[in-house]
């Protein structure tokens, strides 16, 4: 059976991948999630029905010559005077104070395969999915702008691997006893139910997706 | 049917002298850093509140002349409403049906909204046949996404205590706030911005809705200058439509090839004017030539 990868690195100043146990005061995950990975790639590329994208990996990156070995957390807050404020503040005027932790000063090379995903009357819709891809990627084109996470974190760079500039950081090693998988049972057309995985680890800046 | 317009990749390089860009809500109004280097940082948030502001002021200088210009003017019915603002009712909005709610505000069409995140949960608005279907415009990505603004070195924030000779406490008559006054000695900032119009159709954003937000940028801080931040100039509010709706070329070749570099002085060490800096005014040909069209939207002309 013939393999479709693709591959694109991002980075940013300011990243989100938020863990559903902190509520409103969201905090990161030190890493993206497997959603997350697949969000950033779909927002180049996807199919309605044929072909869906896989995380299989991510490297988490540092610049060459740096030490690497650790990941920045951040503080955000931000002021919400909008209608959705509970009464009590919308009543006398007070402003909803968003109170975050995410990550600073990322990189990560998200690696996937595109595969088969139910039926289409196209020939190859996987092989379609991985040109589009590759040829959006390489024309700066998209069909959403990528962000990390939340969609105000936009990406300083979203393309081709730099490898004259960033490298794997080896030094990083982590464990993260629960982390989200993604919200759907499927990667593609699949119904709500959220799935998590236990004691995730990130070896040598390479964090590997069970299948 | 919204009209048809290409992506867009915008970059604005903003100077502050002995101001406040942002404060940090969660650390007494700091002018906002990164922790890792001590760049300056100005969120999102913050610079699309004050383009919100400038649009709800209606009999404001800037919205008036804004909206007299043919470039800007609207189709009968659409109108420059803001939802993001204190006075707004719920659950006025919420009884408004898609057609109603694009037409009513400017930037729930231009940034999105996510105002049924919270109606969703409200059991009575979601019974009902077809209900769910009907409230899909309370969710939406905006066609237009700011991205953090960084100041391209570390910046040095100085703090003064300020007095008030006529105090503000009850039972005082003079009041002091100690080391209150926190701004930026000096920083030039990069903040990008994207404009995607595959969103467009979702949320009913037109090429005008567009226009008006290229006329606001250079007025943003300008016209909403304070106490604390009496000098954010944006030097340059640089535009690139690309040749597609999709794209043309790649964001980061724009933006690499317009952000400041420092040339006077340690890279890692605050500047103190702009003079230290090397800051480019045009894009390189190569890149140039992959876009419909480029602009300083701070010497646009608008008829």
């Amino acid at each position: 059976m013939s393999s479709y990868p693709i591959s694109i690195e991002v980075s940013g100043p300011l990243a989100m991948f938020a863990r559903p146990d902190t509520g409103v005061t969201p905090t990161s995950y030190p890493v993206p999630t497997w959603s997350a990975a697949k969000g950033i790639l779909e927002s180049i590329a996807a199919l309605e029905r044929g072909a869906a994208i896989h995380p299989i990996r991510i490297e988490i990156c540092r610049r060459k010559g740096e030490a690497g070995g650790e990941v920045h957390f951040q503080k955000y807050a931000t002021n919400y005077g909008g209608p959705l404020r509970k009464r009590g503040q919308f009543n006398s005027g007070s402003s909803f104070q968003f109170f975050a932790t995410v990550l600073a000063d990322v990189c990560y090379r998200i690696h996937a395969e595109v595969r088969r995903s139910g039926s289409s009357p196209d020939r190859n819709p996987p092989h379609h999915l991985q040109e589009l891809f590759n040829r959006r990627l390489a024309q700066g084109r998209c069909h959403q702008t990528p962000a990390l996470g939340w969609k105000e974190f936009t990406c300083s760079y979203w393309g081709a691997f730099r490898e004259s500039e960033y490298e794997v950081d080896t030094a990083l090693d982590l464990l993260v006893p629960s982390m989200l998988v993604g919200m759907w049972s499927n990667a593609s057309h699949g119904k709500y139910q959220p799935r998590f995985a236990q004691n995730v680890s990130v070896e040598r800046g390479v964090l590997s997706f069970a299948e | 049917m919204p009209e048809f317009f290409n992506r867009g990749t915008g970059l604005l390089i903003i100077e502050v002298r002995c101001s406040n860009p942002n404060g940090d809500p969660d650390q007494e109004s700091e002018p906002r850093t990164l922790s890792t280097d001590g760049r300056g940082l100005i969120s999102p948030v913050s610079f699309k509140r004050k383009l919100r502001d400038l649009v709800e002021d209606a009999d404001g200088p800037v919205a008036r002349k804004a909206f007299n210009l043919s470039a800007i003017t609207l189709a009968d019915g659409v109108s420059y409403r803001i939802l993001e603002s204190r006075g707004r009712d719920r659950e006025s909005i919420g009884k408004l049906n898609p057609d109603a709610f694009k037409a009513a505000f400017w930037d729930a069409r231009v940034f999105g909204n996510t105002f049924l995140e919270s109606m969703k949960d409200d059991g009575k608005d979601t019974k009902g046949k077809g209900k769910k279907d009907s409230r899909d415009h309370f969710i939406s990505t905006g066609v237009v996404q700011f991205g953090p603004g960084l100041s391209v070195a570390p910046v040095e924030i100085e703090r003064l205590t300020t007095t008030n000779k006529s105090g503000v406490e009850d039972g005082k008559d003079r009041g002091m706030a100690p080391l209150a006054w926190r701004v930026v000695q000096h920083g030039v900032y990069a903040m990008p911005f994207f404009v995607n119009p595959m969103a467009a159709r979702k949320t009913g954003c037109s090429p005008h809705d567009i226009e008006l937000l290229k006329f606001l940028i250079p007025h943003a801080y300008r016209a909403t200058a304070s106490a604390i931040r009496p000098f954010v100039e944006i030097r340059h509010a640089w535009f690139a439509e690309h040749g597609d709706p999709l794209g043309s070329c790649p964001d980061y070749l724009i933006i690499d090839a317009l952000t400041p570099r420092k040339v006077g002085g340690r890279a890692d060490a605050p500047s103190r004017s702009i003079e230290e800096y090397q800051v480019p005014d045009a894009l390189p040909d190569g890149v140039r030539s992959r876009v419909k069209s480029f602009e300083d939207l701070c010497l646009k002309s608008w008829a």
